[in-house]
């Protein structure tokens, strides 16, 4: 796997941004881009950053030695002055040599890949970097601080040490140990085990369900600057990754951090949307995702001022109720009257206004107290069936005969283990044979 | 046809010779192969032949001058000579090397394909020999022989024409979990491998393999001490014989088994392919004479009645049947073990070999719960005929006198003749994760490697890696479709794909709890998995199919005739098919209330409805997967993005480039839950695709 790098603090004027920087033998880098080399990880070193001879910037800088580090590999992190010329120049530096710019969640990626981080600590730490509600991030670091894996663990071990009984019992029939003697236990403890499943589940809320993200869809003819204002609004300019403004075709989501609350923005760049567009087949797609959208912001400048009304009708016989229309390039000419935002993507003119117009549209319920936990909805059918599974041996064994339904049980034992499994993403060793050999005699 | 098959015997194998063995020696590494067999035929057949034609020659034309004769003499010679040829130079489908468990069922599966195979084994009168305890089958254990059974090998009629006690383990658990044990006249057993394979077209030379024959990565043959062999598939199945050692405590002897040699030059060639090997150690128990025990201070164990049988298909007249005997080790044992204990090879550090840990040796148990103060031990007969008993729970490597005293220590052994004392053996093993799945090395073309040189220990493992390997080995020489077992659909799957996928730490052996899907997989349900698959194959015979598919139908007609019959449970009637799912319900009265003896299919009826659950969530899930693994994989899809997939997963797909998800699936190391995420990563390949493609479209 190569090098990878990603600005970490969000693109716009700020004192300092910091780049994370991270891939096996990247540190080799360090002294071209340097003016005098580091030699200590976990040091904070002051230093210049030059390339190809010319200084870039003063910079604070701190590397990490492989497998002491987020990732697992070797990476660093540079502190640069938080202005976009500097920005895109230390970009183009890292392109220069031979790093690429880091997809989403790349970084959680590669730690959980290096076994630094569980699945569901990378997904965590995903939602923690989007959350807008203290509430809700506390109940994330809850997870990602491994207080709920080392709950599930400890219910895996627990299951574990049934199926020694219960596996024993089968396995091991023919030899000394006397299993069936020890399976009276298993019935209580099953039952044990059920209440406090179930008492952890209590602590869950669903990310989905406290928190659905609200959906924001930009339309407006061509050119009337749509993507700067997309950009904006994200406080990112694309520019320093991405190149040409103006030129995306296609549909882009993304996080928007606005007063606490996150938004997907899809902008239908280029597409002009007619009554008739609607009504033929043809642009279905984009209907989908007006039907869809929360909230709708219709884009024109002062030459498409004309279009607006058609445009609006267009958004509104899809159902938008929330609709924020919204004139740009007002640097360029100041309207008289304007029932709406009046904006310069350009300046940034009266884009508070938008953002807290936007803010809005999000409602946040806030997160029950007792509720500890903030997993994704995956999980939750994991849970169901263990529950379901536990609930099913119980049964089993309160009304037959053990050795009746001994095997059944066991698959119940299993299948619950396994969905535990599934919800931390890794596969906790299971050894129930090694145990069975540790805790009893076996073998002739 | 008799000339052909006679004459390697005949001419060769008696024709062990000073000059031969130069020709030899002296071209291993000087001469061609092709030339190095042509001038051992030449001298074969000059030897040989010639002389006794020149005699007959003379015979029949005494009025001839001299000259003519031997015209005439040298004409017969070369025809009979091209005649031979092929012979002559060993020349097979498929030499097998070793006449173990895994020995005999490659050799008999390349058989059944119709394929000319040899088997070379270092003592003839040892293929097939049990080298533990003379008993088939156990937990686990019995679902591999049922299995190989149902795929048409011998392992389970030799074990119904030698087996003298049969026992059901778990006969009160469910169907899934029971195991039928069988107790064997250990020298009948051999005797009815041998006498099974002598039916079939399989040459059988003893001779020690030294040296592989391979060129470009491709074996092409195998170097004995006495010729060498040519085949186009080679089967190493040579058990603890690699660098084996035997351990009678302080004592160290070089051998495979008791009374046999190491194979040393093999190992040295083995390990020179740089393939992983590690070192294991497994152990063995004294031997007593039977005349010399007091069994009536002991518990008897009889076999079970009505005598049941191991294979599903032939039907078996059994031997008489015989007992078990129980006795238990005692304190005064334990003493006498605990003092000695540094002695033993075990615990002197001398064993680096890694032992079975549910297998362990008497010392190991006695040193590792000392709070236990009696082991059971079974006193198994050896046989029919000989004064001969097995005491199943006394494996040691302790020194003989030790051995000799803490025997006699326990209840009934207390005068005993002791004939062969116990021994530890430590050998090596090739890390099974070097294989495929068809059990071929991968970096070497056509060498197939099955049982306990794969690191596993028992007969009913080795016996199933031997099918597997022969099965593929013969598909691979006729060039048709690899043969994969599956998890789902066989003990012998999870076998291969336990040992492939995660190699092993310990001796492996199988254990039901090994198979996630064990309900589907019982003891009974063996033929209904495997005899159609493998018949399309090729390798199970009409008759075998033909009892089968009357089976089936028979129980179809069960199914159909009674499975809506009314019943009653207490003061309740119900229709058989409800009142089965009832697990509490009386089997027995059922039964006679539909006037129905066949024991059989209602017992097999009684599981399908108790496990119907079960079991239709596990096929679904399996028909999914089925389905699943038809979808191809984008030539694209950048697996290192993928998260969830582990570095070693990501390697493996990038060097392998599977083309479907089931491919990606047969891959060694690639896990069910690996194949999960690489499905989910398509599908969201497959929507952004078809989302960017749309746009496309639309503007
Ligand atoms: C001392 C001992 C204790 C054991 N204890 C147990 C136990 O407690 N439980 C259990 O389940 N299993 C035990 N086993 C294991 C069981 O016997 C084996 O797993 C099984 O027999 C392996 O079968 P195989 O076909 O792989 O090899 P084997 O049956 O060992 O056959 C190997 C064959 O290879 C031949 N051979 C070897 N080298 C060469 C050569 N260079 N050229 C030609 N032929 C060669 C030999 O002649 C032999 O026929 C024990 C084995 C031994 C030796
Ligand atoms: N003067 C001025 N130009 C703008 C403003 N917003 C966008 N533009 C320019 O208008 C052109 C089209 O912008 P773009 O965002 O690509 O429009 P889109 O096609 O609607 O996405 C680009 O050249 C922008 O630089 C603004 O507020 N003021």
């Amino acid at each position: 796997m190569g090098t990878i790098f990603a600005l970490a603090t969000p693109v716009g004027q700020s004192p300092i941004c910091v780049f994370r920087v991270t891939g096996q033998g990247c540190l080799t880098s360090l002294h071209e881009i340097l003016d005098s080399d580091v030699d200590k990880a976990r040091v904070f070193y002051k230093r210049s950053l030059v390339w190809q001879g010319s200084f870039v910037d003063t910079v604070g800088l701190v590397f990490f030695e492989s497998p002491s580090s987020f990732t697992g590999e070797d990476s660093f992190e540079v502190y640069a002055h938080g202005s976009l010329p500097i920005m895109s120049k230390i970009v183009s530096v890292f392109e220069g040599c031979g790093f690429t710019e880091a997809g989403p969640g790349e970084f959680s990626l590669r730690a959980f890949k290096n076994n630094k981080i569980s699945l569901v600590e990378a997904e965590s730490i995903n939602d923690l970097i989007r959350s807008g509600s203290s509430n809700e991030a506390a109940a994330i670091s809850g997870v990602f601080s491994g207080r709920f894996e080392s709950q599930i663990n400890s219910l895996s071990e627990r299951i574990d040490s049934l199926r020694v009984l219960v596996e024993g019992a089968i396995d091991f029939s023919d030899e000394d140990e006397d299993f069936e003697s020890h399976l009276s236990a298993v019935l209580p403890e099953l039952s044990l085990l059920l209440d406090d499943l179930v008492a952890f589940f209590g602590g869950f809320a669903f990310r989905e369900e406290v928190f659905s993200r609200k959906k924001v869809v930009i339309v407006g003819p061509p050119n009337v600057g749509k993507s700067s204002i997309f950009n904006r609004l994200l406080g990112f300019e694309r520019s320093i990754v991405s190149g040409v403004p103006g030129t995306t075709r296609d549909f882009i989501t993304s996080g928007f951090l606005s007063g606490g609350f996150s938004f997907d923005l899809i902008d239908t760049a280029g597409l002009r949307i007619t009554k008739d567009d609607i009504e033929s087949s043809g642009i279905s797609f984009a209907k989908k995702e007006l039907k869809e959208a929360d909230g709708v912001v219709i884009v024109v400048d002062h030459k498409t001022l004309g279009e607006l009304d058609n445009l609006r009708e267009t958004v509104v016989s899809c159902g938008v109720e929330n609709i924020h229309v919204v004139l740009n390039k007002s640097d360029l000419e100041k309207p008289k009257s304007f029932p709406g935002h009046y904006v310069s993507a350009l300046t940034g003119e009266n884009f508070s206004k938008l953002r807290n117009a936007l803010a809005d549209l999000a409602s946040d319920q806030p997160l029950d107290k007792n509720q500890s936990f903030l997993v994704r909805k995956r999980c939750s059918f994991l849970f169901e069936s263990c529950v379901e599974h536990l609930k099913n041996a119980i049964g089993k064994l309160e009304n037959d005969e053990f050795s009746e339904v001994v095997d059944i049980v066991a698959e119940d034992l299993r299948l619950c283990r396994s969905s535990l499994d599934e919800v931390v993403g890794k596969k906790l060793p299971d050894d129930v044979l090694g145990d069975i050999f540790s805790t009893f005699c076996i073998g002739k | 046809m008799s000339w052909v098959t006679f004459s390697p015997h005949f001419v060769l194998v008696s024709s062990y010779h000073p000059v031969e063995s130069l020709f030899i020696n002296f071209s291993i590494s000087f001469y061609p192969q092709k030339i190095k067999i042509f001038l051992r035929v030449v001298y074969i057949a000059y030897t040989q032949v010639y002389f006794a034609i020149k005699f007959l020659v003379a015979l029949v034309f005494r009025g001839l001058p001299t000259e003519k004769t031997s015209l005439i003499t040298i004409t017969i010679n070369i025809y009979i000579f091209i005649l031979l040829y092929k012979q002559m130079i060993f020349e097979f489908d498929a030499v097998v090397v070793g006449g173990g468990h895994a020995g005999y069922e490659a050799a008999h599966a390349l058989h059944r394909k119709g394929l000319r195979a040899a088997m070379i084994t270092l003592d003839k009168s040892k293929v097939g020999q049990m080298s533990c305890n003379p008993a088939i089958g156990g937990l686990g254990k019995t679902h591999l022989v049922r299995e190989i059974d149902a795929c048409g090998g011998i392992i389970a009629e030799a074990t119904d024409l030698s087996g003298i006690q049969y026992r059901t383990l778990n006969s009160r658990k469910g169907a899934s979990v029971q195991s039928l044990r069988t107790q064997c006249d250990r020298q009948k057993f051999a005797e009815s491998i041998q006498k099974i394979l002598q039916r079939t077209s399989i040459e059988i030379f003893e001779d020690e393999v030294v040296d592989l024959l391979i060129e470009n990565q491709t074996v092409f043959g195998v170097e004995g001490i006495k010729r060498s062999y040519s085949a186009k598939t080679v089967i190493l199945t040579t058990g603890t014989f690699l660098n084996g050692i035997m351990f009678y405590g302080d004592k160290q002897v070089e051998g495979g088994r008791h009374t046999e040699e190491a194979s040393k030059k093999l190992a040295k060639r083995l390990s020179s392919f740089k393939l992983p090997m590690g070192r294991l150690k497994t152990g063995t128990p004294a031997r007593i004479k039977t005349s010399t025990i007091d069994l009536s201070t002991m518990e008897e164990q009889p076999g079970e009645t009505p005598t049941p049988q191991m294979s599903l298909r032939e039907k078996a007249k059994h031997l008489p049947q015989i007992s078990c005997f129980i006795t238990r080790t005692n304190t005064k044992t334990h003493k006498i073990i605990a003092k000695n204990i540094q002695k033993s090879a075990m615990f002197s550090g001398k064993i680096k070999g890694i032992g079975p840990r549910y297998c362990p040796s008497i010392e190991d148990k006695v040193a590792k719960f000392p709070n236990k103060d009696s082991h059971q031990i079974f006193i198994e007969p050896e046989g029919l005929t000989v004064d001969l008993a097995y005491p199943n729970g006394i494996s040691s490597s302790l020194p003989t006198k030790v051995q000799d005293e803490f025997i006699r220590t326990i209840k009934g052994l207390e005068n005993c003749e002791i004939t062969n004392y116990g021994y530890a053996v430590e050998y090596d093993f090739v890390d099974p994760r070097a294989l495929r799945k068809t059990l071929e090395l991968k970096n070497i073309n056509n060498l197939f490697l099955a049982g306990q040189i794969n690191g596993t220990t028992g007969y009913e493992e080795a016996a199933a890696q031997g099918m597997v390997a022969g099965i593929n080995a013969a598909q691979k020489i006729l060039n048709e479709e690899k043969v994969f077992f599956e998890r789902s659909n066989s003990y012998i799957g999870v076998l291969v794909d336990d040992l492939t996928n995660h190699g092993v730490t310990e001796p492996y052996r199988m254990f039901t709890s090994r198979a996630e899907h064990r309900l589907m997989l019982s003891q009974d349900n063996a033929e209904q998995r495997l005899t159609k698959i493998l018949y399309e194959k090729g390798f199970v015979d009409n008759k075998h199919l033909e009892s089968f598919k009357s089976k089936e139908l028979a129980y179809e007609i069960f199914v159909q005739e009674n499975h809506k019959r009314k019943v009653k449970i207490g003061n309740q009637t119900k229709q058989l098919q409800e009142a089965l799912k009832n697990p509490q319900i009386n089997k027995q009265d059922l039964l006679t209330q539909l006037g129905s003896t066949d024991q059989t299919n209602f017992e097999r009826f009684a599981n399908q409805k108790k496990y119907e659950g079960y079991i239709k969530r596990q096929q679904a899930q399996i028909e999914k997967d089925k389905k699943n693994h038809k979808k191809p994989i984008p030539n694209s899809l950048k697996y290192e993005k993928i998260i969830g997939l582990s570095n070693e997963a990501t390697e493996k797909l990038n060097q392998a480039k599977p083309e479907t998800l089931g491919d990606a699936a047969r891959l060694e190391g690639i896990t069910p839950a690996t194949i999960s995420t690489i499905s989910l990563e398509i599908l969201k390949y497959e929507k952004t695709n078809y989302r960017k493609a749309k746009i496309k479209n639309e503007s």
